[in-house]
């Protein structure tokens, strides 16, 4: 027996049929990663010189990509695993959206590196010669760890509910059919089942809490743990952090506004889970604000000769279009559209997430540049400056293309509401849609 | 040897990281197969636990 959902047909609606806008979707998208691939290629042909990168700036585009990646990556994570331990059951219909943009963004993120580095062989140095004194093996481990346990925190959570596919989703193709079985692992709806996937994920959802606080820390540490001007400073592990949550948070309200809208499940993913995110995101914003705050004022305060460059650089000098467009893009607008705006109105939200994230992007840009373009020995390494090339530019967008198509491809194939966790009723359980506020009507503002 | 050695050792020679890191792979590769096959092992059983054994609600 499956478990009871009242919203099941809708939710297995769009695995039963693929469109043709479907494919015209796929085809652009894949167009674009053909071009990123085919301009990696071109890169590893002609070496790292055909992309705006020299000394003293060796990290550009590519690394901005990477924290920004691993930052949305953040999104699934908190959504589901955090807000589970909190017991915080609105959080059940969108955790599988989130969850997925945390598996499709990681290897983006963990990617741009081994991009970055210009012969992708070279990650085999770190098994042979790797040392834990460099904060790149704490990186890798961190990452590496967290996509693994992301992926089997995700298939799990999936599993009744690819059975259930299995069993319902009799008419489409046969070989969709046979991969769901082979996903299902045999799984047949025993209460005993169910008992102990709850255990399991629960268990799971304590050690991903501690590792995706690990994870974003560690990838700052890239940064802190070196003696450059805007990067040494203990507050950047919980300032990237609470910049990752945001706009991890952000992509979970763009994913869901246009899920709702493309597969009509506005029943499902109803007003009041934006209500829910827009409280999150007003909380985050305020942090990510004291942050900045924090961090400049402190710098600004102290008045060292290296660190006034970088500071100036950003403020009033040639960062300083993108510095205050960030500020305006992440905390200014997005704000005032929450407080005025937002409530029960999905189109401003997503607006204002947009523009989240499009800051958030800007602002791993003006952390890593400006501190590379004015290193502290400056009078050995020299004035630098970086402009990002072509390469880079199409190489980001296939990434982006990238996390898109599968996405995309993912809500074709697997039910994007965990029909199991919003059920009104699971084998051997029987619970009423009072139990589950997962399913409650939209008043949780 | 002593440990403050081995521990120096261990942070600045090239090899012993790369060692970790397998390990640590390995090792949650090996627990997360054990909990997958624990939870399908749950279906073997075939009778259905009774309503009280089973958790509150979906969430934790």
């Amino acid at each position: 027996m499956h478990p009871k959902n009242q919203h099941e047909q809708s939710i297995l609606a769009p695995l039963r049929r693929i469109t043709k806008t479907d494919y015209f979707l796929w085809a652009v998208l894949l167009t674009l990663m053909l071009t990123g691939l085919g301009t990696w290629v071109w890169q590893y042909l002609q070496g790292l010189g055909i992309t705006g990168m020299s000394r003293p700036v060796y990290w550009g585009v590519y690394i901005t990509n990477f924290v920004f990646f691993i930052g949305l990556a953040h999104s699934g994570t908190f959504i589901s695993a955090i807000l589970r331990i909190a017991g915080q059951s609105w959080r059940a219909p969108l955790t599988r959206a989130a969850e997925a943009i945390t598996l499709f963004s990681l290897p983006f993120g963990a990617g741009s590196i081994i991009i970055d580095m210009g012969h992708p062989e070279r990650i085999l140095n770190l098994i042979l010669y790797g040392r834990f004194q460099s904060p790149i093996m704490w990186d890798v481990t961190a990452v590496g760890l967290y996509m693994l346990s992301s992926i089997v925190f995700f298939y799990l959570s999936l599993l009744p509910d690819i059975a259930l596919c299995r069993d319902r989703l009799t008419d489409v193709p046969r070989w969709q059919q046979r991969m769901y079985k082979v996903l299902a692992l045999g799984w047949n709806d025993s209460p005993e089942q169910y008992r102990r996937l709850e255990k399991v994920l629960d268990g799971m959802a304590v050690f991903m809490t501690m590792l995706v606080v690990t994870v974003h820390t560690v990838v700052s540490w890239l940064f802190g743990m070196t003696v450059q001007p805007g990067w040494h400073t203990a507050l950047i592990g919980p300032f990237f952090l609470l910049g990752a949550i945001l706009s991890g948070t952000a992509a979970v309200v763009i994913a869901l506004a246009i899920l709702r809208k493309v597969y009509r499940l506005e029943k499902v993913l109803h007003t009041g889970l934006f209500n829910s995110l827009r409280k999150l995101l007003i909380t985050f914003v305020l942090g990510w604000l004291y942050m900045m705050i924090a961090e400049h004022l402190t710098i600004g305060y102290a008045s060292m000769n290296e660190e006034m460059t970088v500071l100036n650089d950003k403020f009033t000098g040639t960062y300083s279009l993108i510095f205050w467009s960030m500020t305006i893009l992440v905390f200014v607008v997005p704000l005032l559209i929450f407080i005025f705006k937002g409530k029960n109105n999905v189109r401003w939200m997503v607006f204002a997430s947009v523009l989240i994230n499009i800051g958030m992007w800007m602002e791993r840009y003006i952390v890593i540049i400006p501190s590379e373009v004015s290193p502290r020995l400056l009078h050995n390494m020299g004035q630098g400056a970086y402009m990002p090339a072509l390469p880079e530019i199409l190489i980001t967008v296939a990434c982006f293309a990238g996390l898109i198509f599968l996405y995309a491809l993912f809500t074709r194939f697997f039910p994007i509401v965990p029909i199991w966790e919003t059920a009104e009723a699971l084998p051997g359980h029987p619970h009423t849609a009072e139990a589950s506020p997962a399913l409650g009507p939209a008043t949780s503002d | 040897m002593e440990l403050g050695e081995l521990v120096s050792t261990f942070f600045n020679n090239a090899g012993p990281g790369g060692v970790v890191v397998l390990l640590i792979f390995g090792g949650a590769l090996t627990i997360y197969y054990s909990l997958t096959r624990w939870i399908i092992a749950g279906g073997k059983g075939g009778e259905a636990t009774t309503a009280s054994d089973q958790p509150a609600n979906t969430d934790a």
